[in-house]
């Protein structure tokens, strides 16, 4: 990863945690990191953890933001999310995976929050 | 929180009462369906989420899992949509779970949340009422098959919301009532007529007989010699379905989802007429969740198999079964099931590959090896399952040219009916209702036969050189044509020798 490309994503998880705090969100922790995986942000409104992955680009030449987040992306947020709500002791509390797109052009930073983006998926 | 509701499957012929418990609480969000269920059902996620976001009710993104109890049997009813979506709503808040604990629910919902007619709902309610529930709600293209159940109050819903305002008392839901105009509607048209075919009074009185006793014929004939034609028309002059009887019949159109949206009960008798390309699963029913074939199908009606013997011989020798039992049972991994089978099976063939063997103005040209070949088919214990054995010769020009009306089907049923009858009254005590079903005991105890008659018997079999279940197979056939013969107590000469004509010699059986 380029230092450009680290740069930009860094300035768009900032602008997202600041867009969650202006939604009234409170924000638990940023980029929750264990082996395998990283959350960019937890927060929490009403009572309910939320799990939020930023994505942000400058252009749309390599699709929507929010389509890089697949199958394989989301299993590891799961598996993060496990591990925070394992280790800080939150048992069946309510949780909801986010995902914020930061649209970057120029230096106008807008962003569009997917609530409830996916879930666990059945292993049956 | 935890919510029950109930919704239904189906298991064979019958209804099943599936208990839906949804939990929903904390957690990381998913939706996971336990309980075996099968594709439609697990699939029933999609749907129900789908549904209950465009009927405009918010679902929290909690941990959901739906249980579907009993676990160890197969769902595959996509019916099972309402009661999780239900349930679900329940285990959310939004509908008073002890509001809906007297109700079943069966219904697929579409992605706009209305609901979609599903297969089984007469059986589904029968078994609900059964199991002493009072209410069930069912899309609006089944209500009236439902409506067909005494004592259980019928909800139709448009739509999911509708049903969601009803329990949380901000809608009006009426019970449904019957939609007369489409109610008793027909799906099977038969229009055919006895008095259409010209001549072939032999062939006709045959047809006549079987009808009366619910005897198995077979009729050998030359192309073109009305064979088919006059198999079509056999139901026409069976009597009316009884209202049990029709009820039978409409819920195995149900499970085979053959209804379509707004039927109701059933009053015509079935015909079905399967191709001679259909497998055996088709014709006795199968499947990994076994399901009704054409001689369950056919129940209280007709079966009709044209060119015989260019079936399958499997497939002809699957039907020994349905054919003694009046009943099939279809085993598989996932269970045993046994569908009716009662029906009257009437098959059509030609004596040779050619057609034309026995016919004086045709040559036919097969050898004997393609003829043995040919009926090699039909085996010996096929051939004895059917009573009746005619030749259908060709029809002559005086027949066909002939002004005179032959006679109507409404004729010949009413003899048909009043023969029945007898037989019904006769028969009762066994729980049968037609001399076909008469075992060798009954035969023995209920067809009295003339001691003149018991002569010509007694030559026949010997000249013949008939087995003992041919012998049976011949009274059986007297007692029906005494009984059309105005209900006669004992079985006469005249009888006997119909009976025997009737079991004509075709040149392949008793072999």
């Amino acid at each position: 990863m380029s230092d450009a490309t680290k740069l930009l994503g860094r300035a768009g998880e900032n602008f997202a945690a600041q867009f969650l705090l202006d939604e009234g969100y409170k924000i638990i922790t940023r980029n929750y990191r264990i082996k395998t995986a990283e959350i960019d942000i937890i927060a929490e409104k009403d009572g309910v953890i939320v799990f939020v992955e930023v994505k942000t680009r400058e252009d749309l030449n390599h699709g929507l933001p929010m389509e890089a987040v697949n199958k394989r992306k989301q299993k590891k947020i799961i598996e993060a999310a496990r591990v925070f709500l394992q280790n800080e002791s939150y048992f069946d509390c309510a949780c909801r995976f986010d995902v914020i797109e930061v649209y970057a052009f120029g230096e106008v930073f807008s962003a569009h929050h997917i609530e409830n983006a996916f879930e666990v998926q059945s292993e049956f | 929180m935890y919510a029950r509701t109930f919704g239904a499957s189906t298991m064979g012929v019958d209804g099943l009462i599936i208990k839906v418990e949804v939990d929903s609480a904390g957690g990381l969000p998913s939706f996971d369906v336990v309980g075996l269920p099968s594709g439609s059902v697990r699939e029933s996620k999609e749907r129900v989420r789908t549904a209950i976001k465009n009927s405009g009710l918010r679902m929290r993104p909690e941990k959901i899992t739906v249980n579907l109890a009993p676990a160890e049997i197969k769902k595959e009813s996509a019916g099972l949509d309402l009661p999780i979506a239900i349930g679900l709503l329940a285990a959310q808040g939004r509908i008073d779970f002890e509001k809906i604990a007297d109700f079943v629910f069966a219904g697929e919902l579409s992605l706009d949340g209305k609901l979609c007619t599903v297969n089984g709902i007469l059986p589904i309610t029968i078994t609900a009422r059964d199991a002493g529930f009072k209410k069930i709600v069912v899309p609006p293209g089944n209500a009236n098959e439902a409506l067909l159940v005494d004592s259980v109050e019928v909800f139709a819903p448009e739509s999911l919301i509708e049903l969601v305002d009803f329990f949380s008392e901000e809608g009006e839901l009426k019970p449904a009532t019957p939609q007369t105009a489409e109610v008793e509607k027909d799906f099977i048209e038969l229009v055919d007529d006895f008095s259409d075919v010209q001549g072939q009074f032999m062939a006709k009185r045959a047809l006549e007989v079987a009808a009366a006793g619910g005897h198995n014929v077979l009729m050998v004939g030359v192309p073109g010699s009305g064979k088919t034609m006059l198999a079509k028309r056999v139901s026409s002059i069976l009597p009316e379905l009884t209202r049990e009887e029709a009820l039978e019949v409409t819920k195995i159109y149900s499970v085979a989802g053959k209804i379509g949206a707004g039927g109701g009960l059933i009053t015509k008798r079935p015909f079905q007429n399967p191709n001679h390309d259909s497998s055996t699963a088709a014709i006795i029913g199968g499947g990994t969740i076994p399901k009704p074939g054409q001689v369950t199908l056919a129940h209280h009606g007709v079966l009709f198999l044209d060119e015989l013997p260019e079936f399958q011989k499997a497939t002809l020798e699957s039907l020994r079964e349905p054919l003694e039992e009046r009943k099939i049972t279809i085993s598989r991994v996932n269970g045993t099931i046994t569908f009716p089978s009662s029906l009257i099976l009437i098959c059509a063939m030609n004596p040779c590959p050619c057609g034309w063997y026995g016919d004086k103005e045709h040559i036919c040209n097969c050898s004997t090896l393609e003829i043995k070949r040919y009926t090699r088919k039909l085996s010996g214990p096929l051939l004895d399952r059917i009573d009746i054995h005619i030749r259908v010769p060709k029809v002559k020009y005086e027949d066909l040219s002939s002004k005179r009306k032959a006679e109507t089907s409404a004729e010949v049923r009413k003899r048909v009916t009043a023969a029945r009858k007898i037989q019904l009254e006769r028969l009762s005590k066994y729980r049968l209702f037609c001399n076909a079903q008469m075992n060798h005991a009954m035969i023995k105890e209920l067809c009295i036969v003339s001691p003149e008659a018991e002569d010509l018997l007694k030559e026949v079999f010997e000249v013949k050189k008939l087995s003992a279940r041919s012998y049976d197979r011949i009274i059986k056939v007297a007692r029906t044509i005494a009984d059309l013969d105005n209900g006669a107590d004992i079985i006469s000469v005249r009888h006997i020798a119909e009976a025997v004509k009737l079991r004509d010699d075709l040149g392949f059986d008793n072999r």
